[in-house]
């Protein structure tokens, strides 16, 4: 049995020299990477979750891929030669993958958009298509350089308050945009750097101008959600409105969180406008 | 002048498939005491029962004041007459007042606290029942004795017409039943009618102005007790030979002495 | 004497629990911006916020009391409760239900009146499996299958919702959490709680004279098969309501009853009143205690009454298996 498991490590160390062929990914996000730069064929299995269009960005093409639910038995099926998984995900499997000999790589949630920028430099030299994910960064920079701005002193604020009252700081891929788009973001005054809870009456007394909604199926229900539509919201002054964004759009990395960001600065000078035009009126 | 308070009119009781009473005629009368007597299993709870209201009869009724009993109000029948329980329990470490208390709840409406009124009767009944010294006693510190005189508080609480009660003298010691009975016929002498379940013939035959003998649910007579204690009777219902010798007030005492062939017979 | 403290401590603890939160400021104050009509942060999440989470304490908790009371009284038994019997899990069970499977969007009274179905179905089956002259340990076993059968299926529905949140709120339901209440879930809740309520609060006298027993509190007048199912249905209409709006929050209905039971001299119907305020001295204490801890995560207030109730609830198994042969 040891002989076995040696001898297959043995075969995929010497596969691993050439570029992958048989791609597993058990991670939404390393799945995003995998669908925008891997060659036609190479990928071997993604998460069911890569084939719901609310969740991914790229659907269309995991189409195609079979999928997986992050159990080590189904991504030992596939046969890869190269598995590829998040920090906290399916710890489980990838845990046993590693043990089994499968060369595993681990991806980080990014935490800005230059750390996307390197981890797509890390995809494209795991999946041998380095020349790709630098054409890819380009472009997402070229975009960038024509939108990105800083928030000015006296700029609207704005927090995510997603389903439980979970909000994100700063110090986050989500939180970059948010800065990147010309926006205050309010959960530093509620002391949340990374990720944290912030409470209706924390909210209140913070009081962002805007809140970011993520919105989910309609017949979905949880208390967690429940919180995002209690009555007090609908009675304050501030938060006053609300900015959409898909979720798709930036829960992982990749050039569509350029597309995030375009509308959360339309979002942020239609509420400007607004705001100079009330002002006028009264 | 006495008058019917309460009339079992050819009353069966079937449980299951045993027949445990079969078509008895009973009448209850103020100013009565009427003693239920025959073996284990002869039908004397079931008639108890019956005739409170609290076992439907598979043929027969059972009248109160002119009126079907399972057609009467619930709460004018609870008036009427007061039910005291074979091995009555009580569920909750109740003080003793407030336990006799609780016969006042006919009179009262669903949310009301006993008034004064209620009060005096209270106390009345546990003075009438020699208990008056327990008031601040809990039921479960009590002996078998004060426990029982505590229950029969509660139903003279009630002022009923008419007490009902079940075996409740077969855990006490002479003196006890002795007052427990003088209880009731002062209760009787007041006007009040009861019925009462008993085992001891003796204590039968002194203090009930009639006797009803039931045997495997049938009643066999109803009669004044020297009329009804027979060394005959005892022998075919109870499988018995007892002496009976009575005083000069005319009054029997019953003292069994040995099982009849036939019982011995049957016994293992 | 003792009702008046009582009394006393709900107002108190009342008011103190308007004025916990992660932010202090001057109730006094505020009041005075509501009187004159001003609107301000603070008077927002003093009505729309804490009051509605005081108020509702003060009714669930009142329910649970009053609710543990009658069941005590009904089944002659002192470790009869909505927890202990099932009631809770039950009605939980049917608001999951309604709730992450978007029955509630067709009417949101389908929420209460799913978790009164619920409790009813759980307390009937309970009695059904255990009869009327029930020993302790049957009713304890009835009830442990029946929480035990509700608390999987309440798992399985969680799991089988369409919401991504939904699973991490399992426990949510099953210990009770008060911090997501609206003045919305007060609304919907309280038209079936006070039904309930009147319809426990004039069991008190045949609740007195059942503890006589069934055939004496009979005689007495009391139709008991009538009153049984009165309590069966108020409980399952005020615990319903109480469980559908904040989960089950257990043991204040078996902890209350007992610790006030000698204060009113044993008596069912002053029990019925003093365990409603005591339920609610208990909850609101308990929601003050879970705002003041210091935690990451906001603590369920369900937790709380557990680590109080569940050693009373040993404590008492014990004491009762002392008392009977």
């Amino acid at each position: 049995m040891r002989f076995i498991i040696v001898a297959s490590a043995c075969l995929i160390m010497q596969w691993a020299n050439a570029a992958p062929q048989r791609i597993a990914s058990v991670n939404l996000c390393t799945d995003q990477y995998l669908l925008l730069l891997a060659a036609p064929g190479t990928i071997a299995t993604v998460t069911w979750l890569s084939q719901k269009p609310e969740s991914s960005y790229y659907y269309e093409r995991a189409l195609r891929i079979p999928v997986n639910h992050g159990e080590a038995e189904e991504i030992v099926a596939h046969a890869p030669d190269l598995v590829l998984a998040g920090f906290y995900s399916a710890r489980t499997t990838t845990h046993l993958l590693q043990q089994l000999g499968y060369q595993v790589e681990l991806f980080d949630h990014p935490r800005s958009v230059k750390q996307v920028r390197e981890q797509l430099r890390r995809m494209g030299d795991l999946i041998g298509r380095r020349e790709q994910a630098e054409r890819v960064i380009k472009t997402m920079d070229a975009r960038l350089q024509r939108v990105a701005t800083q928030p000015a002193d006296d700029a609207p604020t704005l927090m995510q308050y997603a389903p439980g009252g979970y909000t994100i700081g700063r110090d986050s891929l989500v939180g970059d945009i948010m800065y990147l788009a010309g926006w205050r973001n309010q959960a530093q005054n509620a002391g949340v750097a990374h990720l944290g809870i912030v409470d209706l009456e924390t909210l209140l007394m913070i009081a962002p101008l805007a809140l970011i909604d993520s919105p989910l199926a309609p017949d979905s229900y949880s208390f967690a959600e429940q919180m995002l539509k209690h009555p007090v919201l609908k009675k304050t002054a501030r938060p006053k409105f609300t900015v959409t964004i898909e979720r798709k759009l930036w829960i992982c990395g990749g050039p569509m969180v350029v597309d995030a960001l375009i509308e959360l600065r339309k979002a942020r000078e239609t509420i400007e406008r607004e705001a100079i035009e009330s002002e006028q009126r009264s | 002048m006495t008058e019917t308070l309460l009339e079992a009119r050819s009353v069966s009781v079937t449980m299951g498939s045993i027949q445990c009473l079969n078509r008895v005629d009973l009448s209850l009368k103020t100013g009565e005491i009427t003693g239920l007597i025959g073996p284990n299993g002869s039908g004397k709870s079931s008639l108890l029962k019956a005739m409170a209201g609290l076992q439907k009869t598979t043929h027969g009724s059972v009248w109160l004041a002119g009126k079907n009993i399972t057609h009467c109000d619930s709460r004018e029948r609870g008036k009427a007459m007061g039910y005291l329980e074979q091995n009555g329990d009580v569920h909750w470490p109740l003080p003793v007042k407030r336990l006799v208390e609780l016969g006042r709840i006919p009179h009262l409406q669903g949310w009301q606290s006993p008034c004064e009124q209620d009060q005096r009767r209270v106390e009345a009944a546990l003075k009438q029942t020699d208990t008056w010294h327990l008031r601040e006693r809990t039921v479960t510190t009590l002996s078998g004795g004060e426990k029982c005189r505590v229950l029969l508080a509660r139903v003279l609480a009630g002022e009923p017409k008419m007490i009902l009660a079940d075996e409740p003298i077969a855990a006490l010691d002479p003196a006890h039943q002795l007052m427990v009975m003088e209880s009731l016929r002062q209760f009787a002498a007041a006007g009040g009618a009861v019925i009462i379940a008993l085992h001891d013939l003796s204590i039968a035959a002194r203090y009930c102005d009639r006797l009803a003998l039931l045997k495997e649910g049938d009643l066999i007579i109803k009669a004044s007790p020297n009329d009804v204690i027979t060394e005959a009777r005892l022998a075919s219902v109870y499988g018995i030979k007892a002496t009976l010798r009575r005083d000069e007030n005319d009054c029997l005492t019953v003292t069994p002495y040995a099982l009849t062939d036939e019982a011995k017979l049957l016994s293992p | 004497m003792w009702l008046g403290l009582l009394m006393g401590s709900v107002i108190v603890l009342f008011f103190i629990s308007l004025t916990v939160g992660r932010h202090s400021f001057s109730l006094w104050q505020t009041v005075q911006e509501l009187l004159a009509q001003e609107q301000s942060v603070y008077t927002l999440i003093l009505i729309e916020l804490r009051l509605p989470r005081s108020l509702v304490a003060v009714i669930v908790g009142a329910t649970l009391g009053l609710c543990g009371a009658a069941m005590q009284g009904l089944l002659r038994n002192p470790l009869a409760s909505p927890g202990i019997l099932g009631s809770s899990s039950g009605a939980a069970l049917f608001s999951v239900i309604v709730l992450y499977f978007g029955f509630h969007a067709i009417s949101p009274w389908l929420l209460p009146i799913a978790g009164m179905a619920g409790a009813l179905l759980a307390i009937v089956l309970v009695y059904a499996l255990t009869g009327n002259d029930s020993t302790i340990t049957t009713i304890i076993l009835a009830g442990v299958a029946i929480n035990a059968i509700a608390a999987a299926c309440i798992s399985l529905a969680i799991n089988l919702a369409p919401s991504p949140y939904a699973v991490r709120e399992i426990a949510l339901w099953t210990l009770g959490d008060l911090s997501k209440v609206s003045l919305t879930n007060l609304w919907l809740m309280l038209p079936t709680t006070l039904i309930g309520w009147l319809m426990l609060i004039g069991c008190g006298q045949a609740l007195n004279a059942l503890s006589l027993g069934e055939q004496t509190a009979a005689s007495m007048g009391v139709n008991v098969a009538r009153l049984r199912w009165r309590i069966f249905l108020a409980t399952a209409l005020a615990v319903g309501a109480a469980v559908a709006t904040v989960g089950a929050i257990g043991f204040i209905g078996l902890v209350i009853p007992h610790l006030l039971r000698p204060l009113v001299g044993y008596e069912p119907r002053r029990l019925l009143f003093a365990s409603a305020l005591g339920g609610a001295v208990m909850l609101l204490l308990a929601d003050i205690s879970v705002r003041l801890i210091p935690s990451q995560i906001p603590l369920q207030v369900g937790v709380l009454t557990a680590l109080v109730g569940a050693p009373f609830f040993l404590y008492l198994i014990v004491k009762l298996r002392k008392e009977l042969p």
